[in-house]
């Protein structure tokens, strides 16, 4: 199974073709497609994401040409043209993690493929892919969280240990085993969905969001102390000291 | 939208609020009624996890971990989560199967359904040519560590009393082999003198090619929990390729491969040049001895190695001084061992110190990366004499312990005997005294059985290939997908035209489709059951549900199949002369209403809360099989030579009431340690430490040299090529790759390299690419990320998928000792296809 | 449709003011009643919106302390749920 290639790109290119004719005399017999069309195109479904180098969506949606080249040259059945009735804006690029991952291929054939820059040529190393972020949604059901040993999540991970890594605790209930907690890192994971797809839950516990919807940010008006004195190598205000304690017979 | 639908829905609803409020629902608790739960054990590996298993309408419809239970408290891994999904398989087979054509048996028929009476007449008239061509031995069974203690049992006394043929031996033989011959010859008893408990007890942590985060994921949470909680716990990682074990790893060490041998004995030359060692202990406990060198590989003995070696698989120990003992280990320095180890000398040191530390309890684990090897019982021994010199043995947290890998590997394959030189309860066939013993309680003349051992299981491949074993019956294995060298060895042996093969499963797999008889097999649940882990846990279960379709357990398919054959069929007339009240008779009467494997009447089964369960075999009968095999077997421990070594286990009904018990059960007790005074009833107060396995009462220490493997990357196949498991799939992969979530987890299985390695042969992650051996190919995907992480030189490659048989690469050189394969060792290439 | 349960805590002496105020809710339904006086709603509206209505005014009766939700089904008109492709 995993040795044959699916050779579905091409055929989704002419379908996207035919697709986009029918589109055209679907608008002729009812205008409510149009008005469907222009709904999708507002906003993106969170299980939808975009290939590798996308960028925002709005920019992406500004370059992107509809060509399907990049369905066409990934090897894998991961992307799709967004056909009518699809919750994306019609003949753009995207994948469904749960359906079909990002492979992370090492030379990215679909930014390759892309004629306008709408997935960023500038993007030749897959690590530095943000296609979007993984969020262990549910700790309620992730039976890692339970204390079950499953971690699927982390071992398929091509960034293992850096995308996801696994934050031991004492198991309190049990009192003889550890919890191993998968935490996921912004700064490594690129979002490609593999963790999504293995989740091996009916609904999976972790899901892979667009990036805007993911993550979080600090204000601007706050720092981590502890960080900025690690990122400047010292103290931020230096010079300043603390006055030795009294202690009960001179101890240190 | 039905009304009844929404309704469900809402009761759900107030059943989750109700729940988070810490109150019941008078009216939702139904939801939860009508599933009967009853204790079970979880069917994948040695770890012996307990499960609660709930039943409703006739199926299995969930499980859960049993919080209870001491080994796991309510957890599971990923498979055990799944369990009750693996017996609902859409291909589960539903009746016998028979190569036919033209309405007859024909080798290259296909497949087709017949009765179980057309089946076992066919099989029964193979088997009678054969015996009546070429005697005993050209009958031969391949059984299994996933057997239930009683099927090994009945099966094994078919071949070895009824048929009179040794050729019985477990899939075992690819597993643990080489952890029994090191303790035989270490210790005189089989099987670990610690338990489980020492994951707690114990200070340090140093495992020799054992991926436990992966393959015994429960019993790796509790050595992580000590680590995290203990101050001071430090985890030692050994392995040819960076595994998921160096993640917590405060010393992870990548050897090359074979060269654990030569760490052994730099560990041991460290502890005696340092005067560490416990000069008590060992004037005390320790014999010093030396092994036989240049043993060859187990290969065909045309095979140029085995012309070469000057002792081919010998292994008869010498007495030898301490001193002679401390020279022996002399030239594995630091520096040399370093060097052919390629582990850096600071960490070599580092490993070697703990060992060292008189104040530092060290528990070593190891599973298949010490066992398959051609040295396999050297290197189990190698670490034993370690533990020995130090004395860090038998007591809570010092602990040289061999995990299994499946479910019965201690209780069926070992245990009760399974193997083809092996009787119940550690007795073996060469032994005379051994013979008597069980020709006594199994009530048959002296003599019956043959004192020459059997063919093992690489050697079963070999003689089938050969037309020497020509009616064979593989049980509860997928050996076909297993057993090393399938090209040259196992696919010709099963398709040899002259040989009958059947093979009893629950499902099509790759071992059954090579076949000429399928026999449906009820599995797990589907059948009163009982498993030994691997620490001496003997675990029981009831019959939950019926078997699917027409299946029928192993042990009902053995003693069934006994029915056919008259006792002259069978044993020669000077032996019948012996016991002439046997004469007109089956083997069924002769082996199975003896008196006392029938002397229990097939009463309903019931548990504590007074549920009635089915107990298909008792049914078909007339009497309580699985209790009258258990007690027969207890038979061996209680009298007779294995009495004095301690493997006495608790009477039936009582472990159908406790949770599992880890023998030898003595006075209503568990032996937690064994050998040491006031843990192990055997040693008397005063004794301390007793290796009471041995006459002397003394272990040994045995030296062995590091010699190379049979086969090591060159020029042309210039890559180590190491094949295992990975977390999401159990063994073959028959049972988890038919769970969907679990197939979607892991699908199909890659081979990892070197990022390096790849480059340099132009490869991308996820090519396809060909894997060659001089024996085969291939084809799979590279992968150059993800959680093993192979130094350059060395590839890895899961063995689960049946679309990708990596056994067509593998070498069948085994250790000459242990008669296992190495399956971690062998040369190929990697090619873009 | 759209189902949802909540916890609410409620003071002790509201209780039967608020178990009445509920019965006049229409889709709202009381299960049961704890000791430390929380109760056990369900809460059943044709879409989403009316259903956060009705949450937002069970939230604001008298004697009401806090309304935890517990559990949310939404089912739209159309069934439009991604099915898994196991054909990888």
């Amino acid at each position: 199974m995993t040795t044959q290639k699916p050779k579905r790109a091409a055929k989704s290119r002419r379908q996207f073709l035919a697709d986009t004719a029918r589109t055209a005399c679907g608008v002729g017999v009812a205008g409510l497609v149009l008005g469907l069309m222009a709904k999708q195109a507002r906003s993106l479904p969170p299980t939808a994401l975009r290939p590798p180098g996308a960028g925002t969506e709005d920019s992406f949606l500004g370059a992107c040409i509809r060509c399907g080249l990049c369905v066409r040259d990934c090897p894998y059945p991961t992307l799709s043209l967004a056909e009518l009735g699809d919750p994306v804006p019609v003949g753009t690029p995207y994948f469904v993690a749960r359906k079909a991952p990002c492979e992370m291929c090492d030379d990215i054939p679909c930014v390759a493929a892309c004629p306008t820059g709408a997935l960023d040529p500038a993007l030749t190393d897959i690590d530095k892919s943000r296609m979007g972020l993984a969020v262990l949604i549910d700790e309620e059901t992730c039976l890692n969280f339970l204390g079950l040993r499953c971690d699927v999540c982390y071992r398929v991970c091509p960034v293992i240990d850096k995308a996801i890594t696994l934050e031991r605790s004492h198991n309190v209930r049990t009192g003889h085993h550890a919890v191993f907690i998968p935490t996921v890192h912004s700064e490594h994971c690129t979002g490609c969905g593999k963790c999504e797809r293995s989740c091996v839950l009916e609904e999976a516990a972790i899901k892979v969001m667009p990036l805007a919807l993911a993550k979080g940010q600090i204000g601007g008006h706050y720092r981590l102390g502890w960080k900025e004195k690690e990122k400047a190598g010292h103290e931020l205000v230096p010079g300043l000291f603390d006055m030795p304690d009294r202690l009960p017979g001179g101890q240190p | 939208m039905t009304v009844s639908r929404r309704d469900f829905i809402k009761t759900n609803a107030a059943l989750a609020a109700a729940t988070a409020a810490g109150v019941n629902l008078p009216g939702a608790a139904k939801a939860e009624d009508g599933i009967r739960w009853d204790k079970g054990v979880c069917r994948f590996c040695g770890t012996g996890c307990g499960v609660l298993v709930g039943v409703q309408d006739g199926r299995v419809v969930a499980t859960q971990g049993d919080p209870d239970a001491p080994v796991n408290k309510g957890l599971n891994c990923i498979k055990g989560y799944f369990l009750s999904k693996i017996m609902y398989g859409k291909d589960r087979l539903e009746t016998p199967l028979l190569r036919m054509k033209d309405g007859k048996y024909a080798k290259d028929g296909e497949f087709t359904p017949v009765s179980w009476d057309q089946a076992f007449d066919v099989m029964a008239e193979k088997w009678k040519a054969a015996m009546k061509n070429k005697g005993p031995t050209s009958v031969g069974m391949f059984g299994s560590g996933q057997w239930t203690l009683w099927e090994g049992y009945a099966a094994s006394k078919l071949m070895k009393a009824g048929f009179r043929s040794n050729n019985i031996d477990p899939n075992a033989r690819h597993c643990m082999a080489s952890a029994v011959g090191a303790f035989i010859r270490a210790f005189g008893i089989d099987e670990p003198m610690g338990c489980y408990d020492d994951l707690e007890h114990a200070d340090a942590f140093v495992l020799w090619g054992a991926n436990m985060a992966e393959m015994h994921p429960i019993l790796w949470s509790r050595l992580t929990d000590t680590r995290l909680t203990k101050k001071g716990c430090e985890v030692h990682v050994l392995s040819t390729f960076e595994n998921r074990c160096f993640e917590l790893a405060d010393n992870g060490m990548v050897f090359t491969p074979q060269t654990d041998l030569a760490i052994l004995n730099f560990i041991a030359n460290y502890i005696i040049e340092n005067k560490a060692y416990n000069q008590a202990f060992i004037d005390k406990s320790v014999n010093f001895t030396k092994t036989p060198t240049d043993i060859g590989y187990g290969l065909r003995p045309e095979h140029p190695l085995e012309k070469k070696a000057k002792n081919p698989a010998k292994g008869k120990l010498t007495n030898i001084t301490f001193e002679e003992y401390a020279a022996s280990v002399k030239p594995y320095t630091l520096e040399y061992t370093s060097k052919l180890s390629g582990v850096p000398q600071d960490q070599l040191l580092a490993l070697a110190k703990v060992y060292a530390d008189p104040n530092k309890k060290v528990s070593s684990y190891w599973t298949m990366g010490f066992n398959q090897h051609t040295r396999g019982v050297w290197v189990n021994g190698l670490l034993y004499n370690v533990h020995l010199l130090m004395g860090k043995i038998s007591e809570p947290g010092n602990s040289p312990f061999s995990l299994t890998g499946q479910p019965s590997a201690c209780g069926t394959a070992r245990e009760v005997g399974t193997f083809a030189h092996r009787l119940p309860a550690d007795l073996v066939v060469m032994n005379e005294a051994h013979r008597k013993y069980a020709e006594q309680v199994w009530k048959l003349p002296a003599g019956t059985i043959p004192p020459k051992p059997g063919y093992h299981a690489v050697l079963q491949n070999r003689m089938l290939k050969d037309g020497k074993l020509n009616a064979y019956w593989v049980q509860c294995t997928n050996n076909m997908q297993a057993a090393p060298n399938m090209n040259e060895e196992g696919y010709p042996g099963y398709r040899n035209p002259e040989n009958f093969i059947t093979v009893s499963d629950p499902y099509p797999t790759v071992t059954a489709m090579a076949a000429d008889l399928i026999l449906p097999t009820a599995m797990w649940m589907e059948k009163e059951g009982a498993y030994g882990n691997a620490e001496r846990r003997t675990q029981f279960w009831r019959q939950q549900v019926a078997p699917y379709g027409q299946a029928k357990s192993d042990v009902w398919q053995v003693i069934e199949f006994s029915k056919r054959f008259k006792m002259e069929d069978v044993w020669p007339a000077e032996l019948l002369d012996q016991k002439p009240e046997y004469k007109g008779k089956t083997l069924y009467e002769v082996l199975y209403t003896n008196g006392q494997v029938n002397k229990f009447p097939a009463d309903p089964v019931k548990d504590a809360a007074g549920n009635v369960y089915e107990n298909h075999e008792s049914a078909d009968f007339g009497f309580y099989v699985q209790k009258g095999l258990f007690e027969e077997y207890r038979l061996f421990q209680y009298e007779g030579p294995a009495a004095k070594k301690g493997h006495q286990m608790a009477d039936f009904d009582l472990y159908h009431k406790a949770r599992g018990l880890r023998w030898p059960v003595i006075d209503g007790k568990e032996t937690l340690w064994r050998y040491r005074e006031g843990y192990d009833p055997f040693v008397k107060a005063g004794e301390g430490v007793k290796f009471y396995g041995k006459p002397n009462g003394k272990a040994n220490v045995i030296f062995a040299p590091y010699e190379p493997a049979a086969e090591s990357p060159d020029d042309n196949y210039n890559l180590w090529l190491c094949t295992g498991r990975v977390l999401e799939h159990w063994h073959s992969g028959s049972m988890t790759r038919r769970v969907p979530e679990l197939y979607r987890a892991y699908p199909g299985a890659k081979i990892y390299m070197h990022p390096d390695d790849a480059e340099a042969r132009g490869l991308k992650r996820g090519q396809a690419v060909k894997v060659e051996t001089r024996r085969g190919e291939l084809v799979t995907r590279v992968e150059t990320r993800g959680r093993n992480k192979p130094p350059k030189g060395l590839v890895f490659m899961p063995w689960f998928d049946a679309s990708q048989l990596v056994n067509k690469l593998t070498l069948d050189a085994t250790d000459p000792l242990s008669k296992e394969t190495d399956f971690k060792k062998c040369a190929c290439k990697v090619m873009a296809v | 449709m759209s189902i949802s349960s909540l916890v609410m805590h409620v003071r002790p002496e509201a209780i039967d003011a608020v178990t009445v105020a509920l019965g006049e809710f229409e889709g709202v339904e009381l299960h049961a009643v704890t000791e430390d006086s929380r109760l056990v709603v369900t809460v059943d509206q044709p879409d989403n919106r009316k259903a956060s209505d009705t949450l937002t005014r069970l939230q604001g009766l008298s004697g009401v302390l806090n309304a935890s939700l517990i559990y949310n089904y939404f089912e739209p008109d159309t069934d439009a749920k991604e099915e898994g492709d196991d054909s990888l």
